[in-house]
C-alpha cells in the first residue's frame, strides 16, 4: 500500500469540473511533481489534500488512513505557498515556532526545534527580523521551516521556485532538494514549469484539463512524452500530422502532409497500421544538421536565425506544411537567412502518435 | 528631495482650507474665551457635577456604540470581505446605503419605531411580553440604538477594507499549522485587522462624541450630549464663553481616546505598516 494514496478524486465547481477522476500512489519518502498549466486542477488536487476543500468524490489516505471529514488543522500536512504566507506580525522565531506552541511543548523544546531548523535553512541569527525585514530568498526559507518544523507527514510545495530570480532559482532547487533528502518527507510539487519538475521531482505527474496525461520519471516524461499534449508541453515544438505508409515490425514509416517520409519507432507500442493518421513530435534540440539526402533527412530554407545564448534557434521554411521547423543547435556558424538547410530528424527520437 | 516638495503641495489646497475654515476659528474662539473670562468657565464645568454627568453620559454613550459598531461590525466586515458571492458588490452597496439617508429622517424613524406608541411597544404589547410601554424615547437606550444604526457602516467599512488586504493563503497557513479556526482568528486575522479595528474605532468614537442631531431628536430635553450642551449655550443662553469651554473639552476628550488607541496599538501597525513595502 503506498503511503498516499489518491483514488478516483475528483472536483467540482458548479459545473466546472477542475479535477477529473485523479488516481495516483505516493511511496513514502518520495518527492512527486504535480505539472500543468494554470487551470489545469493540480493546486485545486494540493487544497484537497492540506483539507483546505473537500473533493466531490473520490478519497484520499495518508500512511493508510483516510482524510475523510478531517479537517486542514489535523492533518499534519505542511504547506508551502508560492507567495510565502508568512504571519507578518511575527518574529522569523515566532513564525517557526507557530506550530510548536499550538502543540504547547516546553520552551525548551521549541526553542531547540526551531534553532535546528533555522540552521538546517541557513538561516541561523535571522530569529529576531520580521518578515518584511527578509530578502525573497530569506522569506522563502522561513515558510520552508515553518512547514518542516512539525515533522509533516506529507509537504506540499505550490510553485516553490516561481518568485525567484533565475540565481536564487537554480540555489533553492538544490537546496529544496537537500533538505528533503535529509528529512525524508514525502513532498508534493505543483509547477507549470517543466524545467523545475523534472530537476526536483522522482516522478513527475503531467496533467491537463483536470486529468492526468501520463506520470513518468523525469526523463521519461521530459525525452519521451506518451502523447502529443505532454509533448507540446515538455518543449517539442515541432508537432506534425502524417499518415502511416507502412509498418515493419516496430519501425513506421510516415508520411507527413507535405510529402516527407520519415522513419520512426513505435516506442509506446501502440500498433500501427498502413493508412492511420498520426501526430509525429520532435524537440528542436534533437534535429541534426546534415550533409546531403538521407533517411529522414529533409531540405527547407532558413527562415530565421536567434541567437538564444547556448544554443541557436534556425526556423527553417518549406519542411512542414503551413508551419516552421526549428531546430536548435549549438555553436551554430553556418548558413544565415535565405541558405538552404539539410536536417535530420533521427528516428529514435521522432516521436509517433494515432491521431 | 524636489519630488517632496511636489507632494507637500498637492497638499497644500487642503491644508490651506482646514487653517482658513477650522484652525483659526478654533484658536479665536479659545483665545477671545480666555482673555474675556480667563479659565472661569472651564472651571465652572469641571466643578459642576451637572456638567460632569453629561460629558460622563457622552464618553460612556460612545463608549458603548464603539463596543457595540465594533462586535455587531467585525463580523459582517469578515463576511463581507471573504464572501465569494455574485452579490457582494451589492451587499457593499447596501452597508453603505445608508448614508443616502440623513441622520436627521433616520432619527425620526427610530422615533416611530421607539415612541411610546411606536412599533415596537406595540409589537411587544401585541404579543404579550409586556404590560405597559417601555419608556425608550428620551432616554440613553434611545440615543445608543440611533448612534449604533448611525455609525455602524464607518466600522464595517474600516474593517473589511483591511481584511480584504490580508492575504486568505496567510489564515490557510495557520490551518495547516494546525491552528483551528478560532486559533487562526485569535493569532492571525484578528492581530491583521489592528489597523482596521482601530481606525474604525477612532471613526466611530470621534463621530459619536461630536454627534448632534441623534442626541437632539432622540434624547430630547431628558438626555443631553455634549454637542446639544453647546448648541444649547450658543443658541438659547448666548454664553459663547461657555460653549467654547464645552467645545474644549470635549475635544481634549476625543484627543485622549485617539492618542491612547494609536499608541497601545503603535507596536502592531508599525509591524504591519511595513509589511506592505516588502
Amino acid at each position: 500500500m503506498a503511503y498516499l494514496e489518491i483514488r478516483n478524486l475528483t472536483k467540482k465547481f458548479g459545473d466546472f469540473t477542475a479535477v477529473h477522476d485523479v488516481t495516483l500512489d505516493v511511496e513514502r519518502g518520495e518527492m512527486i511533481a504535480l505539472l500543468g498549466g494554470s487551470g489545469c486542477g493540480k493546486t485545486t488536487i494540493l487544497r484537497m489534500i492540506a483539507g483546505f476543500t473537500a473533493p466531490f468524490s473520490g478519497s484520499i489516505a495518508i500512511d493508510g488512513k483516510s482524510m475523510a471529514g478531517i479537517p486542514a488543522h489535523k492533518r499534519n500536512v505542511g504547506i508551502f505557498f508560492q507567495n510565502y504566507a508568512l504571519f507578518p506580525h511575527m518574529t522569523v522565531f515566532d513564525n517557526v515556532a507557530f506550530s510548536l506552541k499550538l502543540q504547547k511543548l516546553p520552551r525548551e523544546q521549541i526553542s531547540a526545534k526551531v534553532n535546528g531548523m533555522l540552521e538546517l535553512v541557513r538561516l541561523t541569527g535571522m530569529e529576531k527580523r520580521f518578515p518584511r525585514e527578509l530578502s525573497g530568498g530569506q522569506q522563502q526559507r522561513v515558510a520552508l521551516a515553518r512547514a518542516l518544523v512539525m515533522e509533516p507527514a506529507l509537504l506540499l510545495l505550490d510553485e516553490p521556485l516561481s518568485n525567484l530570480d533565475a540565481k536564487l532559482r537554480v540555489e533553492m532547487q538544490v537546496e529544496i532538494k537537500r533538505i528533503q533528502r535529509e528529512l525524508g518527507v514525502t513532498t508534493i510539487i505543483v509547477t507549470h514549469d517543466h524545467e523545475e519538475a523534472v530537476s526536483l521531482a522522482d516522478r513527475v505527474v503531467v496533467m491537463n484539463a483536470g486529468h492526468i496525461m501520463q506520470i513518468g520519471t523525469p526523463d521519461g516524461v521530459f525525452d519521451y512524452p506518451e502523447n502529443p499534449y505532454v509533448a507540446d508541453f515538455m518543449g517539442f515544438t515541432n508537432l506534425f500530422d502524417g499518415t502511416v505508409a507502412a509498418v515493419d515490425g516496430e519501425t513506421v514509416t510516415v508520411t507527413d502532409t507535405n510529402g516527407n517520409q520519415f522513419r520512426a519507432h513505435d516506442r509506446f507500442h501502440t500498433g500501427f497500421a498502413a493508412g492511420d493518421a498520426v501526430q509525429l513530435a520532435i524537440r528542436p534540440d534533437n534535429i541534426l544538421p546534415a550533409d546531403g539526402p538521407g533517411e529522414n533527412v529533409v531540405t527547407g530554407t532558413i527562415q530565421n536565425v536567434t541567437y538564444k545564448g547556448v544554443v541557436s534557434r534556425i526556423d527553417v521554411e518549406g519542411v512542414l506544411k503551413d508551419a516552421l521547423l526549428h531546430i536548435n543547435i549549438h555553436n551554430y556558424d553556418s548558413g544565415k537567412a535565405g541558405a538552404r538547410m539539410d536536417a535530420k530528424l533521427p528516428a529514435d527520437k521522432l516521436l509517433i502518435y494515432k491521431n | 528631495m524636489q519630488r517632496k516638495k511636489g507632494i507637500l503641495l498637492l497638499a497644500a489646497p487642503c491644508a490651506i482650507v482646514l487653517l482658513v475654515l477650522f484652525i483659526i476659528p478654533m484658536v479665536y474662539v479659545l483665545v477671545s474665551t480666555l482673555r474675556e473670562d480667563g479659565l472661569k468657565y472651564f472651571v465652572k464645568f469641571l466643578t459642576d457635577t451637572f456638567y460632569l454627568k453629561i460629558l460622563w453620559d457622552t464618553i460612556l454613550i460612545s463608549v458603548e456604540a464603539t463596543a457595540i459598531c465594533l462586535l455587531v461590525g467585525y463580523p459582517v466586515a469578515y463576511f463581507l470581505a471573504r464572501t465569494k458571492s455574485k452579490i457582494k458588490n451589492l451587499l457593499l452597496i447596501a452597508t453603505v446605503f445608508p448614508f443616502l439617508v440623513s441622520a436627521v429622517v433616520r432619527a425620526y424613524g427610530w422615533m416611530v419605531v421607539l415612541g411610546q406608541n411606536g412599533l415596537l411597544n406595540q409589537f411587544l404589547q401585541a404579543v404579550g411580553l409586556i404590560d405597559k410601554p417601555l419608556e425608550i424615547m428620551y432616554t440613553y437606550k434611545a440615543v445608543l440604538i440611533g448612534v449604533v444604526h448611525l455609525l455602524l457602516p464607518y466600522m464595517i467599512l474600516s474593517i473589511t477594507s483591511v481584511i480584504q488586504s490580508i492575504d486568505e493563503n496567510i489564515e490557510y497557513a495557520a490551518n495547516s499549522l494546525g491552528a483551528s479556526p478560532v486559533q487562526t482568528f485569535l493569532k492571525v486575522t484578528l492581530p491583521l485587522s489592528t489597523p482596521g479595528i482601530v481606525s474604525g474605532c477612532i471613526l466611530v468614537f470621534t463621530l459619536s462624541m461630536t454627534s448632534y442631531v441623534t442626541p437632539k431628536l432622540l434624547g430630547g430635553v431628558k438626555f443631553r450630549m455634549m454637542s446639544t450642551m453647546v448648541n444649547q449655550e450658543v443658541n438659547v443662553n448666548f454664553n459663547w464663553g461657555f460653549a467654547s469651554a464645552i467645545s474644549y473639552i470635549l475635544l481634549f476628550c476625543i484627543l485622549v481616546f485617539q492618542i491612547v488607541a494609536t499608541m497601545a496599538t503603535s507596536g502592531t501597525l508599525k509591524r504591519l505598516g511595513g509589511a506592505k513595502n516588502a
